[in-house]
């Protein structure tokens, strides 16, 4: 496993681990052996261009969906499967919810749940899965709210916001849970223009903080100034990765260096 | 609102409405309105008890019959199926003298039903009439739940698990109520349908509101008296249900008028 960034390796324990991950659907075979690790506090940007597998590669992570071969351990645990084909699946559920409770997720559909206030979104899981009361998890909520900049909107019902501020709770409702790492599926691509900022601002205070983070972002210009580690995927593949600089300063790989020559320079900030 | 209410074609049916119902009191008989109370009230409570019973006892059946032919597995899934098809597919008069005829004339046959506790009830027609409106509304509402918790965005489901939700706990607080929220339209017409189904019970000698006017109707040689009241009875009946769903779809629907 290469990995090109000094700093990672001495930040000791890797939370996600993936070894010759291949994902297929049928004949259709979209990721072919990939091997990743993040580190604790690593923020790694995946990019690619569309059908690249970057999105599949980050369901994997949480099982989302079930890889078809290849080993992964999440939080030092490695994650058992059973059965073969479309019907492989972990063999630990209990775990994997443990597991899933510790990383979270941010998607590009938002995916708040319309039928609950911002607050009541955010207070959900910590209520029904780490047994929190609902006054602490209102605390928590409010303060996490107050955070993200919505806290004069947690009685607002989410289809009355918009899509930034969708973004922003539902960043709130993974940060809720308190996960040790947190994974990020185009988190800016399903919003106006206008409104990335306001996301991309708040990640990278997360960025900031020393969180540990793996994103799937069309944001170049995002990607090269929170990640420590760019992950460029090609059909199925990690075609090049390393530092920022040199993954997007000296790009060595020919697919690379045509990927960044079609997409133009990032609108984010 | 105010101007909407007295707009002029709604003053003209308001006014044809006063016409015909005045028409009603002076020109027709209502005399056996009185001797007839308390089996008309009588009547009505059964019709009540009826509808909402078996729409409540149907709508739980309907929740795993939906569910599963979503889920699976397969031979569950396949077992729903057949039994929607099956309930939609015959006429409920059918399973009521299946239920009622058939069944019901086996039970005193069988070893130990007579001695059993149950035996006071399996001589009665009201638990036939029960279980055969319980069961098709849950064979409609089976495919109206599916339908629902097939239409719930994939991605609010993916969040909950990535929170590490339990499946029970996703179905319970996530699934099920957003599932129901997008139905709740089809189940009020539903519901209705439900309600205009009950006089059928009536052919298995069950005495609800349709079965009293049939009496009236034989012993006072009446004709459209009775049938007038009695259609004003589900009229104001179906009028009940609409108004309160039209209350929950607002004050709950509302909020996810955006998917």
């Amino acid at each position: 496993m290469s990995n090109a960034s000094t700093t990672t390796a001495s930040r000791g324990d890797a939370v996600i681990e993936v070894e010759n991950l291949h994902k297929a659907y049928g004949d259709a075979r979209v990721l072919k052996g990939i091997d990743l690790s993040a580190g604790r506090e690593d923020v790694v940007a995946l990019i690619g261009s569309s059908g690249s597998g970057k999105s599949t590669l980050l369901r994997c992570l949480n099982l989302l969906e079930t890889p078809t071969s290849g080993s992964l351990r999440l939080l030092g645990e490695a994650i058992p499967f059973r059965g073969q084909g479309a019907r492989r699946e972990t063999a630990d559920r209990r775990q994997l919810r443990r597991l899933r409770a510790r990383l979270g997720m941010v998607f590009q559909g938002f995916n708040l749940w319309p039928h609950m206030t911002l607050e009541a979104n955010i207070m959900e899981a910590p209520i029904q899965v780490l047994k929190r009361s609902r006054a602490e998890a209102r605390d928590e909520a409010g303060a996490l709210l107050e955070r993200v900049g919505l806290y004069h909107l947690r009685k607002a019902y989410p289809t009355t916001l918009s899509g930034g501020q969708q973004q922003r709770g539902a960043i709130a409702r993974a940060l809720a849970m308190g996960p040790e790492a947190l994974l990020f599926d185009e988190p800016t691509s399903a919003l106006d223009p206008e409104l990335v900022g306001e996301v991309l601002s708040v990640m990278r205070d997360l960025a900031k903080e020393g969180r540990t983070m793996i994103i799937v972002t069309h944001e170049m210009a995002f990607a090269a100034d929170v990640a420590d580690r760019v992950v460029f995927l090609d059909q199925g593949e990690i075609a090049e990765q390393g530092a920022p600089e040199q993954v997007f300063g000296a790009p060595t790989a020919q697919r690379l260096q045509r990927f960044l020559g079609s997409v133009s320079p990032s609108q984010g900030e | 609102m105010a101007e909407r209410r007295l707009s002029p074609h709604r003053l003209g049916l308001i006014a044809a409405a006063v016409l015909v119902v005045t028409m009603m009191a002076l020109q027709m008989r209502w005399d056996w309105l009185l001797d007839y109370r308390d089996a008309i009230l009588g009547g009505l409570w059964l019709t009540l008890v009826l509808l909402v019973t078996t729409s409540v006892a149907g709508f739980l059946l309907a929740i795993p019959l939906g569910l599963v032919q979503v889920t699976g597995p397969r031979p569950l899934a396949w077992l729903a199926r057949g039994f929607c098809t099956l309930i939609r597919g015959t006429p409920l008069l059918l399973q009521i003298w299946l239920l009622y005829y058939g069944l019901g004339s086996l039970f005193p046959y069988l070893p130990g039903v007579r001695g059993s506790w149950l035996w006071p009830y399996l001589i009665e027609a009201w638990p036939y009439a029960f279980v055969a409106l319980t069961l098709s509304f849950a064979g409609y509402e089976g495919e109206v739940m599916r339908g629902g918790f097939a239409g719930v965005p994939k991605g609010e489901l993916e969040a909950a698990r990535s929170l590490g939700m339990h499946p029970l706990t996703i179905l319970r607080r996530i699934w099920l109520p957003r599932a129901v929220q997008r139905v709740l339209p089809t189940l009020n017409g539903e519901l209705i349908i439900q309600l205009k189904a009950t006089p059928l019970v009536a052919t298995i000698a069950a005495v609800d509101t349709y079965a009293v006017f049939g009496r009236i109707r034989q012993e006072t040689y009446m004709v459209y008296e009775p049938l007038l009241l009695m259609a004003l009875i589900y009229l104001i009946l179906a009028g009940l249900i609409t108004l309160a769903f039209g209350t929950l779809e607002r004050t709950w629907s509302r909020r996810s008028a955006g998917d």
